[in-house]
């Protein structure tokens, strides 16, 4: 763009300065014409003034000698002056040989020059021997020589006055030549000056609207290329093919966009990923959410668990005195009743019925307060193992398949052996009872980071999702003959070990039931390993 | 480094710069005209034709020019046609002084009150000059004044010490009585110039006039050199002096005595001087002047009566 200016103006200033050298030297020659008019017109009034000079000097000398003037200073005067406008012309004409502009004028102006010279020195001579009679003349006292002096002086005067016409004559007809040639260069002057402003006005409009649409076409696609990508289309590119500032800005704009798309993609990218992260973020927070929830639920499902269980051992304990007495007073009517006795069968069921009530007196106080027991390194797979023994016999067992995935290498732990076996009992003979038309139970432990965990899971009828929540509460059984204290008090024992246990189950698709156990001691744990592997496990059952 | 389309412009500029340049300078040129000064005061200072008017006017023009700037008045000069003439100039006071030759001031102290000032001194240290009698050598006239009986003699003037009185003194000395019994004719030229040239050119047989005219003449004529001799020669007397009138005011002539006795110590001065063929000027006394009137008493010419105007 600097450059489109900087040519445009040049080009504009060239012509202007072209326009005006042509202007100024037509100015100049018609200046300079005229100044050879005013010069010639200046000679042509020095002849004039000599003549008028050579006339008054003559005039002066008939006053003088008819006595009409002793003054001889006028006459000194005139000739004087007559001398002073020689030398003047004669200089100015000796200045004129070789002269251009006076050979452009006058044809044969040397021949005229040195013919101009040779009447000069003519005159000249003439006016030194006229000066000498005219001294003579004016201070002469001898009337003898004066009328002789005064017809030589006369005379002489007037042989200068007629070169003088003569040349006056020839400065005249100069003039003239001088004029016509100024008129001529007038018009052609006047003609050259119209040309060249019109010539310099068209080709400074035409500069100028080039360098205008130079520049503004280029700015225009600037500024469109600028609208668009403004209005938010980074495909969008600024089309400015040119090379100077424009076309650089353009490309720098175009450099801008360029990384205003990538960075767009790359935020479109940030803004993808945050989206998922927030998807995942809101997914943990349910999932966090559904723990805290389930945990709350576990919390309070043990909480209330917690409050039955002090009810049950208040309640049982209440009830332990009135059962012992009930039943010791049945079985001491039955010993001392006769077989006969028509009412040794009811009192016979009394004692059977409050045998019942001490059994479920004493479930309660396993809930509530799980008998004394005594830890040991236990074998989680050999309670299993036995507990199996137990059950295998039962008529169900017939029509259920037993999957075992016991973990050999299963760490043992501290526990309670008897405890233990009585939670593996409830829930396998749960499982079993389940499955009254058969199906597979699986029994599975494994090492976890923790401890150790066991599965109890059945293909039974499962348990209705509203119905899992109560199954570890006491007296609950959806059996006819069930105490309902089973999973109670299988849920007190694992609790005082430590650990904790879990049902999944679903109607119609079976239970599952999860026991996790804490290793508790290890350092104990790992020395009685040590001394397994050597042979003296003597703990065992 | 340029580019080749700004190169081409920044060059044209510099052809055609130049060429803008010579048109502004070719236009210019006026002529300043300075207006001459107006001065108060004038004086006016009248030259005797004692030779070419032409040549002393030409003399005398640089020495108005400097006096008039060198005391803010314009000071004139004034030719006359006749030795005559200086008298009545200076009673009508239409002349304040005048460059008068030895007799003339001898005539006129007394009777128009003039007072010398300075003269110039030339070259060779002469301020005075001499009356010189001369003839062609082709004339047979020697310094025998016996054969100059019957000659015709061009004189200057009667007021004249060279080109008058020292003829009348000469021949009184040898024993003759008055130029016109001596003398065929008697032709009075009105200046020494014109004096020589008649001799010169054989209007008269023997001429008279001051030397430093003639010497003059000679030393610009090579040929007329050889046809002069020079037949008697007089004392020397002072040399042409300004003269002033006394009624001028005297602050005017103090001041004009002072610019001439000191015009040779400025540049202006000199070149003033050198027109005159003089290398400064000197103080003129009334008392140089006694050789003079001396002559005079003996050729018996009556100062008081002596009538000054000429006739015409």
């Amino acid at each position: 763009m600097r450059k489109k200016l900087v040519t445009g103006l040049g080009l504009v200033l060239l012509i202007a300065t072209v326009s005006a050298v042509v202007v100024i030297k037509n100015l100049n020659s018609m200046i300079a014409n005229q100044k050879l008019i005013n010069e010639q017109d200046v000679i042509i009034g020095r002849y004039n003034e000599m003549l008028f000079q050579m006339k008054g000097a003559q005039s002066e000398l008939y006053r003088h000698q008819a006595g009409y003037s002793r003054n001889i200073d006028d006459l000194v005067n005139y000739i004087d002056a007559f001398d002073d406008n020689m030398v003047f012309l004669s200089q100015r004409y000796a200045s004129h040989h070789q002269d251009i502009q006076c050979v452009q004028c006058h044809s044969q102006i040397e021949e005229r020059l040195t013919s101009l010279a040779g009447i000069f020195s003519g005159i000249e001579n003439h006016v030194k021997q006229y000066k000498q009679d005219m001294s003579i003349l004016i201070t002469a006292g001898d009337k003898s020589q004066l009328g002789m002096l005064e017809n030589a002086a006369t005379e002489k005067g007037n042989v200068i006055i007629g070169l003088l016409e003569n040349i006056r004559h020839g400065a005249d007809k100069m003039r003239g030549e001088i004029k016509n040639k100024r008129n001529k260069l007038i018009d052609r002057s006047q003609s050259m000056i119209t040309l060249t402003i019109a010539f310099a006005f068209v080709f400074s409009i035409a500069i100028s609207l080039a360098v205008y649409r130079g520049i503004t076409v280029p700015v225009n696609f600037l500024i469109r290329g600028i609208q668009k990508i403004a209005s938010g289309d980074f495909q969008q590119r600024v089309e400015v093919s040119t090379k100077d500032e424009i076309g650089f800005m353009a490309q720098a704009f175009n450099d801008m966009t360029e990384q205003l798309q990538t960075m767009n993609r790359e935020k479109d990218v940030l803004l993808q990923t945050l989206k998922e992260f927030n998807d995942d973020l809101e997914k943990k927070v349910q999932e966090a959410t559904e723990e805290l929830r389930l945990a709350q639920e576990n919390m309070v499902r043990t909480e209330t668990l917690a409050a039955i269980g002090t009810l049950a051992a208040g309640v049982s304990h209440e009830l332990s005195s009135p059962l012992n007495s009930i039943l010791g007073f049945a079985q001491l009517t039955i010993s001392e009743m006769d077989d006969g006795s028509p009412v040794k069968d009811d009192v016979k069921l009394i004692e059977q019925e409050a045998m019942r009530c001490k059994r479920i007196v004493q479930g309660l106080l396993s809930f509530a307060r799980p008998p004394i027991h005594e830890e040991k390194l236990t074998d989680i797979n050999k309670i299993i193992d036995d507990t199996l023994m137990l059950v295998e016999y039962q008529p169900a067992m017939n029509k259920i398949i037993l999957k075992k995935d016991l973990d050999s290498a299963l760490t043992p732990i501290e526990a309670d052996p008897q405890q233990l076996k009585q939670v593996f009992l409830n829930l396998i003979l749960n499982a079993i009872q389940a499955m009254p038309k058969g199906g597979v139970l699986q029994l599975k432990t494994a090492n976890t980071q923790k401890g150790v965990e066991a599965v109890i899971a059945d293909t039974g009828t499962g348990i209705p999702e509203e119905e899992k929540q109560k199954v570890f509460q006491p007296f609950y059984t959806t059996k006819p003959e069930g105490t309902g204290l089973g999973l109670s008090i299988s849920y007190g024992i694992v609790k005082e070990h430590g650990g904790e246990i879990d049902v999944e189950s679903s109607p119609g698709q079976g239970t599952r039931f999860k026991i996790s156990l804490p290793l508790k001691n290890q350092g104990r744990i790992e020395k009685m390993s040590t001394a397994v592997a050597g042979g003296q496990l003597v703990e065992r059952e | 480094m340029l580019k080749p389309g700004t190169a081409t412009v920044i060059k044209l500029w510099l052809v055609l710069f130049p060429m803008l340049l010579s048109c502004s300078n070719s236009s210019s040129g006026t002529d300043t005209v300075t207006p001459e000064r107006i001065r108060e005061h004038s004086v006016t200072i009248a030259l005797l034709p004692e030779r070419n008017v032409f040549e002393q006017k030409k003399r005398y023009k640089p020495l108005a020019q400097y006096l008039s700037d060198e005391l803010d008045m314009n000071v004139k000069i004034k030719l006359l046609d006749s030795y005559g003439s200086i008298y009545q100039e200076i009673i009508n006071k239409t002349i304040d002084g005048a460059f008068l030759g030895s007799l003339n001031y001898v005539l006129n102290h007394r009777r128009a009150n003039l007072e010398p000032v300075a003269r110039p001194v030339e070259k060779g240290g002469s301020s005075g000059y001499c009356g010189v009698i001369f003839t062609r050598r082709d004339s047979g006239l020697t310094r025998d004044v016996e054969t100059w009986r019957g000659k015709k003699i061009a004189l200057v003037h009667k007021k004249t010490m060279a080109g008058y009185v020292f003829p009348e003194w000469h021949l009184k000395k040898q024993g003759i009585q008055g130029l016109n019994n001596h003398f065929r004719k008697l032709v009075f030229l009105g200046s020494h110039d014109a004096a020589v040239l008649a001799v010169v050119k054989g209007q008269a047989d023997i001429g008279a006039a001051k030397d430093l005219i003639l010497q003059k003449m000679l030393a610009e004529n090579a040929a007329m050199k050889d046809e002069i001799v020079v037949l008697a020669t007089s004392l020397s007397v002072p040399s042409n002096s300004l003269c002033l009138r006394s009624g001028l005011e005297s602050g005017i002539k103090n001041s004009l005595k002072k610019s001439l006795l000191s015009m040779h110590e400025t540049a202006a001065g000199k070149s003033a001087l050198q027109a005159l063929n003089a290398v400064k000027f000197t103080e003129t006394m009334d008392s140089e002047f006694g050789k003079l009137r001396e002559m005079v008493v003996e050729i018996d010419l009556d100062v008081g009566s002596l009538p000054f105007q000429d006739k015409r």
